[in-house]
Order: structure tokens, then sequence, then C-alpha cells
């Protein structure tokens, strides 16, 4: 298991890795769990028990900006100018993806999931008036906040 | 007493042992120092980070721009209240219990079970609170998380502080007065309630001020039972949700992207203030009366 | 004795009626600390019944797939809460030491209402401020990976457990009879030495009382704690562990209470946790305040 840097390959920066994730019962820690450290695949793989489990993405942010060691997964619209994303092949070989609305919405980005909301058969009033909003004039709040808009 | 160690021994002694003796006290210093200056340290550092976000419109405005702006008047509220219903439901209890157990209880087993439960409720986590509360206010008995769940939370938690202090300021009430009371011909109640009571007041009220502001402050009981984080109203019903200061502070510097920080330490500022003056006030009645102090 | 002239037979019924309120008061305490123990059996004991003991007992804490190993927040728990302690020891009996045997009026006089104020600090606002200002500094001057540390949650720690530690050492330096220390200094001792070699060891018991009431305080601490240990459910058994992140039991509680299923499993281990909690503390508590039996009354009745 990587521990340092430089174990990667980064010369001169022989620093511990520190990996900050989500708490346990977060939706994102376990669909980065399942998608991004089992790759999809059935397996018994888990969190390094070393993973930091910050109480929320802004935990995971604010641990980024101030610590050089660190590095975690987050919502596209926690991230700051001032964090650095790294890019993401799909497969050995595949050209390396920064995140953006654009990349994930085409699928050029691997690391996305897609929220789904449920009601009980049709909407109807109240709960159809709030669908309608979230997917009028919600798409433009979602998009101004930095997360990834539905398309058509 | 100090005074009595001011006495120089007759025996000069060695120089030796008076310089241990300085390097010694030297050390208590830096003890000393090591305790209270990181203490001076927090309030400066929240203060002075604070203050630039304190404003009439931070206080006593409602939150806006997903709680990055605006004010935080509705957390304040919140922990106000959930302070009086503490209030309303431990100081009867606790005080009615000290009464007991200072003029009325002998010491049988069962008196001792009551010291140990009160030993017990002191050191309870309050996180443990929490889930007590969660499962019987909230779920059992279906009131949900409200302010009457987080309340009776934290009236509980609070409970033995009040008793053990209430208890402690009946006690320091001397004898005599309950003797004179009664060759009067007063009745036990009459001489509690007319003498001893008013007597032990002062240090009651401290204690009840002191357990009370350590209810305010606290975050774990209230997790489960009552605080919410953007609340758009003002708390109509003792069965509605409210914020609260220190879920609030919580919340802000752990969950929120893109907090200022200023607001943060503004929040820490608010809190402390209220939490420390009423710290003074207890400090400030209980200095006043020790000096009125009829013993 | 009982003190109070007979009374009148309606004086009598109201006497008898105020008795009863009081004693339910009393008595309600009891009944408190029952109501508790019985919730948190309730909902934690399908936690010990449906997870066999090996797995309970397990290294690994994965609640949301299945592994309810509780070693690694038992021994976060523990790991945290002795450093702490043997922060706030030294520091806390030196301060008491200082302020009830050595310092001038004018430093006492300062010295006591800081100490008050520390004990009034809520700890949210001191795990914020650990967060935001002891752990980067943490990070720089360890060279630790993180800042977030078992270390940085026993500093906090230590500070949150100082009052009570100082308070009680001072209640059990004020119990040394003035006779002790007038006799060793009329033989020729130095006031340290008086201090060390006479003060403090009669006063031990009440010392050790108020080291077992800071252990009790700090193993309960849930927010600062949350806020400055990093959370990760590492077992803290190598040299290393104290610069390194830690998850304790309270911290498990008060972060995966929010979003766990009523009635799973995941919620009976929570509260199994909370029942573990109760009864540790109780003990820890037991220990230290059984001195507080013996205090000598002043006034009342009893």
């Amino acid at each position: 298991m990587l521990k340092r840097y430089e174990d990667e390959g980064r010369q001169g920066e022989d620093r511990p890795i520190v990996l900050l994730s989500r708490e346990s019962n977060s939706g994102t820690y376990v669909y980065f769990l399942e998608e991004v450290i089992r790759l999809g695949e059935e397996s018994e793989l888990l969190f390094s028990p070393e993973t930091l489990l910050m109480p929320s993405s802004e935990g995971i942010s604010a641990e980024i900006r101030q610590n050089p060691n660190a590095i975690g997964y987050d919502g596209l619209g926690y991230v700051t100018p001032d964090q650095k994303m790294l890019g993401v092949a799909k497969d050995a070989g595949d050209p390396y993806v920064l995140p953006s609305a654009d990349t994930v919405n085409d699928g050029a980005y691997p690391i996305s999931r897609e929220l789904f909301m449920y009601t009980a058969g049709e909407p109807q009033g109240a709960v159809k008036a709030y669908l309608d909003y979230i997917l009028g004039e919600g798409q433009g709040l979602i998009k101004a906040l930095g997360f990834v808009p539905l398309t058509d | 007493m100090p005074g009595s160690a001011r006495i120089q021994p007759a025996n000069a002694g060695s120089a030796r042992r008076y310089a241990v003796q300085r390097f010694g006290f030297a050390l208590l210093v830096l003890a000393s120092l090591l305790v209270v200056i990181p203490i001076l340290f927090v309030i400066g550092a929240i203060v002075v980070r604070g203050l630039p976000a304190i404003s009439l419109e931070f206080i006593f405005g409602m939150p806006s721009d997903g709680m990055k702006a605006g004010g935080i008047w509705p957390a304040i509220v919140g922990t106000l209240l959930l302070t009086a219903g503490t209030a309303i439901v431990a100081i009867p209890i606790g005080v009615g219990g000290a009464i007991y157990l200072a003029e009325y209880a002998h010491d049988t087993m069962l008196t001792r079970a009551i010291r140990l439960a009160i030993v017990n409720l002191a050191g309870i986590p309050s996180v443990v609170y929490g889930l007590f509360g969660l499962g019987l206010f909230v779920l059992f008995l279906n009131f949900g998380t409200s302010i009457l769940a987080g309340a009776l939370t934290l009236a509980i938690m609070t409970l033995p502080v009040i008793i053990s202090t209430a208890e402690e300021a009946l006690r320091a009430v001397p004898v005599e007065f309950r003797t004179v009371s009664a060759s009067l011909g007063g009745t036990r109640w009459q001489g509690i309630s007319n003498i001893v009571l008013p007597q032990a007041l002062p240090g009651i009220i401290t204690g009840v001020i002191l357990g009370l502001l350590r209810a305010g402050g606290e975050t774990a009981p209230i997790l489960f039972t009552v605080a919410a984080f953007y609340l758009p109203s003002l708390p109509r019903s003792p069965l509605d949700q409210t914020m609260a200061l220190p879920y609030h502070l919580y919340v802000i510097s752990t969950q929120v992207p893109g907090m200022p920080e200023k607001i943060q330490y503004g929040t820490a500022l608010v809190l402390l203030v209220l939490v420390l003056s009423l710290n003074l006030l207890a400090s400030w009645i209980r200095n006043y009366y020790r000096r009125k102090r009829q013993w | 004795m009982k003190f109070g002239a007979q009374p009148r037979a309606r004086a009598g019924w109201s006497e008898f009626a105020l008795e009863s309120v009081v004693r339910i008061a009393g008595f309600s305490t009891i009944g408190f600390v029952l109501l508790i123990f019985l919730f948190l059996l309730r909902e934690g004991i399908p936690f010990f019944v449906e997870v066999p003991l090996d797995q309970l007992l397990g290294r690994y804490w994965y609640p949301t797939f299945d592994r309810f190993g509780i070693l690694p927040l038992v021994l976060g728990s523990i790991l945290v809460t002795i450093a702490s302690v043997l922060i706030a020891l030294p520091l806390g009996v030196a301060t008491a030491v200082f302020v009830r045997e050595v310092a001038p009026s004018w430093a006492r006089d300062i010295l006591k209402p800081l100490i008050e104020v520390l004990a009034g600090i809520p700890s949210v606002v001191l795990g914020f401020f650990g967060m935001t200002l002891v752990a980067p500094v943490i990070r720089e001057v360890l060279g630790a990976p993180t800042g977030l540390t078992a270390f940085t949650g026993a500093l906090i720690l230590a500070y949150m457990a100082l009052p009570t530690v100082i308070s009680v050492a001072e209640d059990a330096l004020d119990a040394v009879p003035k006779s002790y220390r007038d006799a060793s200094l009329a033989m020729g001792a130095t006031q340290w030495q008086t201090i060390w070699r006479v003060v403090v060891p009669a006063a031990k018991s009440g010392i050790l009382t108020a080291v077992m009431l800071g252990m009790g305080r700090a193993i309960g601490e849930t927010m600062a704690v949350m806020m400055v240990t990093g959370n990760a459910a590492r077992m803290p058994i190598t040299l290393d562990s104290l610069v390194r992140p830690v998850r304790t039991m309270t911290a498990t509680v008060a972060a995966e209470m929010g979003e766990v299923a009523q009635g799973s499993i995941h919620y009976h281990a929570l509260f199994g946790i909370g029942i573990a909690l109760f009864v540790l503390t109780f003990l820890i508590n037991l220990a230290g305040a059984s001195a507080i039996f013996q205090k000598r009354r002043r006034g009342g009745l009893r």
C-alpha cells in the first residue's frame, strides 16, 4: 500500500499520504468505495483504517486546503480554486480528464453518480411543483453552486 | 493557609535547599502560566477574529445566503429557549431534591443510593444523554425532535449540578438558624422556607446559573433531540425544532463550504459572550453575598 | 434530631405534603439513572445479541459494511483519555499547589476566576479553536502527517479537565490540617519541602479523586474530540499512535447517529457503545467520588 508520496514516484517529496473521506454513513462514501476502490466489482476491499473520516465535504475541503499531505474526494461544488483537482483516466492508456460539468455529462470523467428522486406514483400537487422547480429554475442554481446540472 | 507558610524556619539551613525551593516555585509559576495563558489566548483569538463580524444585523438578523450572510438570531433565540426550558424543569426538581438531602434525609441506604445516582448522572457523557433523549423523548414518547425533547434531556443532564450546589448552599447555613426557628415555634418547613432557603439563596442561584450556562453550551445532547441547521422562521411551539448556538457553530465550522471565517468566529464569540457573562454574573452574586453573609 | 415544633393538625398535613414533594424530587434522581440505563439497554442489547463476540472485539469498524469491531474505538478513547490525564495531572496539581500554598493573594485573585472561565467555555468552542488554530500548529511543529491527532485531542481534553482537577486537588490540599505544615516548618523544612514531603502526600487520596474525576470528564467528552482527532478508526497500538488520527467512542456515536436507520444493527450498535460509555464513566466516577462521601458536613441537619 502506498504510504508516502515518494513511493508513488513523486520526486523530492518524502511526505506521508493523508487519506480523507466522508463519514461511513454518507452516500458519497459508499459510492466511492464501490466504484473507485472496488472498481465496480464484488470485493472485500475497504477504506484503509488510517483514513480520516471527516464530518462533511467541507471538512475534507478545509483539511486539503491547509495540509499539503492530504488527499481526498469531494463533491464538485465543494472544490475551490485553491485546491488541486486530479485528472482521472477511465482505463490505463486513456487520456486523463479533469472533472467539470461538461466532462461529467458527456461521460469523459468516469467518477460521477446520479442523484435520484423517488415519488410514490406519478408526482402530484406540492411534490410535482417541487420537482418542476428542480428541473427548471433549480438547474440554474445547481450550475451556479458548481455542481453538475442535468442534461436534457 | 498561606499565612502560616510564611514562617521562616529558625535554622536558615543550607543555601541549596532554598535554591531548590526557588527553582520549584518557578516551576509552579510556569505550570500556572501554562494553564492560564492558553485560556487568554483562546478568548483573545476568538474576540479578535470574531469581532469584525459582530453587528446589530448579525445578532438580531435572520440568516441568509445559506447561512453565509445575515444574522444568527434564530440560533440565539433557540439557545435561550432551550436554557429557559431546562431551568423550568431542572430548578424545581433540583432545589427540591437538595432540600430533601440537606434537611430531611437520614443516612440510610436509600439516601446513599440517591447520592450515588447524582454522582452517576453527573458523569454520564453528554452524547449518551443525547442517545437517551432520542430513545425516550423523541421516539418512545413521540415528541419528535423538538424543543420539548431537547429541554427535557438538558434538564436531566443539569440536575446533578443543581442538586449538588444547592445542597452545599443549604448545608452552609449553620444549624443555629434552624434551632432558633424551631425554638420560636416554627415547623420544619417554616424554618426552611423562611430562614434557611433565603440564606442559602445566593449559593443556590450561583449553582443554578452555572448549571444553566453549561446546558446552554452543550451540543451533543441536542444533536439528535432538537437541533436543526437552517430554519426559515423562529419556533412557534415547544414541539418545533429550533436552531441553537453550539450546534450552529459546529455545523458552520465543519459542514458548510465557503463559510467566511469571521462568521464562524463571530458565532463562537456570541456563544462565548453569552456563557461568560452568565459566569461573571454567578461569580458576582457569590462574592457579593459572601460579604453580606450573616454568619 | 428533628427540628420543628409539634405541628397542628392542618399544618401537619401540609408539612407532610411538602416533605413528600421534596422526597420525590430526591428520589427522582435514582429514577432518572434507572430510566437512562433502561433505555440504553432496551436499544443497545440487540447489538450484543446479534453481533458475535469475536466480531465485536474485532479491529475493524465499518458499520455500513457490517463490520462492527469496537476495539479501535475503545482503544482510541482510552489513548486520548490517558494522554489527557498525563497532561492535566501535573499541570493541575502544580497549579492547585501554587494557588493554595504559594501564590500571593493578588495572583490568586487573577488565577481563580480565569480557571472558572475555562470551566465555562463550551466544548464546541474549544473544539473549534483546536480545529482551526491548534491542529495546523501541531502538524508543523511535530511534523505529523496531519494535525488532527490523538495528541491534539488529548491536549484539548486536558484543558477541559483542568478546572475539575484543580478544584478537587485544591479541596484536597485544603483538607490537610494546618498543624501539619506548621510542624514541618518548625522542624526546619523549607516551604517547598513541606509541600512535597508533607502536604501533598497527606492529600494523596484527594488528588487521586481529582485524577479519576478528570479522567471521567475526558472519556465522556464528545464535540471537542470529534472536531480535532480526525476520526480514523485505526488501532492505536503503534508507537506513533499519539501523533496519528484516532476515533473515540463518543465521536463515533455523535457522528453516525444522525443518519442511521432506526432499528438497524448500526442503530443498536451505537446504543451499545452508549452502554459501554455509561458503565465506564460510572465506574470511574464511582472510584473518584467514594472519597466525597466522607467529606465533612458543616451545617444542615444531618
